[in-house]
């Protein structure tokens, strides 16, 4: 099963979306080193997680996997909402991009669901919570998706 | 009144058979969710709860949870007809910060976590229960990062599901179905 190809039919597109605005945003992935994220103004940071490999009941093929992807959208807290939901667009512009590409003869074809969101949250705004230290305005979405290994 | 007759009994047991696929789903999908979420006192994966649409009534218990913690529903053909018949929902305070949802504040309650620690690290400024970077923090988490969300809409909730229609169909097919 080609996990990494998968991903990378996710991270791929959502790294170049990202990198092409102006100023580029940095975009952080599963198991990447980032403690330089603190020190980010504004970032992404997307979770890929695989549910269920097979579906032995439907089909006898093991090429069908499920999944979710998580964006959330770390955005400056306490300057109104409009910058984090620029940022959250993106990610859904580009997952639709992904959504609206035709099969391929070979390789990975991958469909997403529904897009959930976007949610947004700040934490607590009471100074005597430590969350009122939090320094972002977070958006999130998520969507499940299913993928083929053509071959 | 009128004489009650085979086909009422057929299809009242049909409907019966049709609650307990019903109990019996809502009971895996509890125990999936407490298997698949965080723990650290217990107090969340023990706050599992399905609630009957109907009338209002609640089933609680404690992990594992077991099919008379989920509530009897009623067998009338416009409650069958509900799309909606259970509502599972987890009770805890905290349950969206436990779920990845929200950020949430982490302060170490002193005593060791029930579960098993899956990563280990500095939790960043991010505040998400999940969202713990590698360093040499003292953070720990008991389930990985948005792993509601990857229950809920990543396949196992529809493994959950069949699994529990497998269960109740073999049961009336080997002629040993029971209501509980």
């Amino acid at each position: 099963m080609n996990y990494q190809g998968i991903r990378a039919k996710f991270e791929s597109p959502l790294l170049s979306a990202y990198n092409s605005l102006s100023p580029s945003v940095p975009v952080y992935f599963d198991n990447v080193f980032a403690t330089g994220k603190e020190a980010d103004d504004e970032f992404i940071f997307v979770n890929i997680q695989f549910g269920v490999t097979t579906e032995a009941t439907l089909t006898t093929s093991s090429n069908y996997v499920q999944g979710v992807v998580v964006v959330r959208a770390y955005a400056k807290k306490g300057v109104g909402p409009a910058r984090s939901q620029a940022l959250i667009n993106t990610a859904f512009t580009t997952l639709q991009t992904i959504n609206a590409t035709g099969k391929p003869g070979s390789g990975i074809y991958v469909r997403t669901g529904s897009i959930d969101g976007p949610s947004f949250g700040t934490g607590s705004t009471d100074q005597e919570s430590r969350l009122a230290f939090t320094p972002y305005f977070i958006s999130r979405i998520e969507t499940d998706f299913t993928a083929q290994v053509i071959s | 009144m009128a004489k009650k007759t085979l086909k009422d009994d057929l299809v009242r047991d049909q409907r019966r058979a049709a609650n307990k696929t019903i109990r019996t789903v809502a009971r895996n999908i509890m125990n999936g969710l407490a298997d698949a979420g965080p723990e650290w006192s217990g107090d969340f994966k023990n706050s599992w709860a399905s609630y009957s649409v109907s009338n209002g009534q609640m089933g609680t218990g404690t992990y594992p949870y077991k099919l008379a913690d989920v509530p009897d529903l009623p067998v009338t053909a416009r409650e069958m007809a509900r799309k909606t018949r259970i509502i599972i929902e987890n009770t805890a305070p905290h349950a969206a910060v436990a779920m990845d949802l929200e950020p949430g504040e982490f302060i170490y309650p002193g005593f060791e976590p029930q579960g098993d620690v899956v990563f280990r690290g500095v939790r960043r400024d991010s505040g998400i229960r999940g969202d713990i970077d590698k360093g040499g923090g003292g953070n720990r988490s008991t389930a990985p990062l948005d792993w509601y969300t990857t229950y809920a809409r990543g396949g196992k909730i529809t493994k959950a599901v069949q699994k529990g229609i497998r269960v109740v169909t073999k049961e009336a097919n080997q002629g040993r179905f029971t209501e509980m």
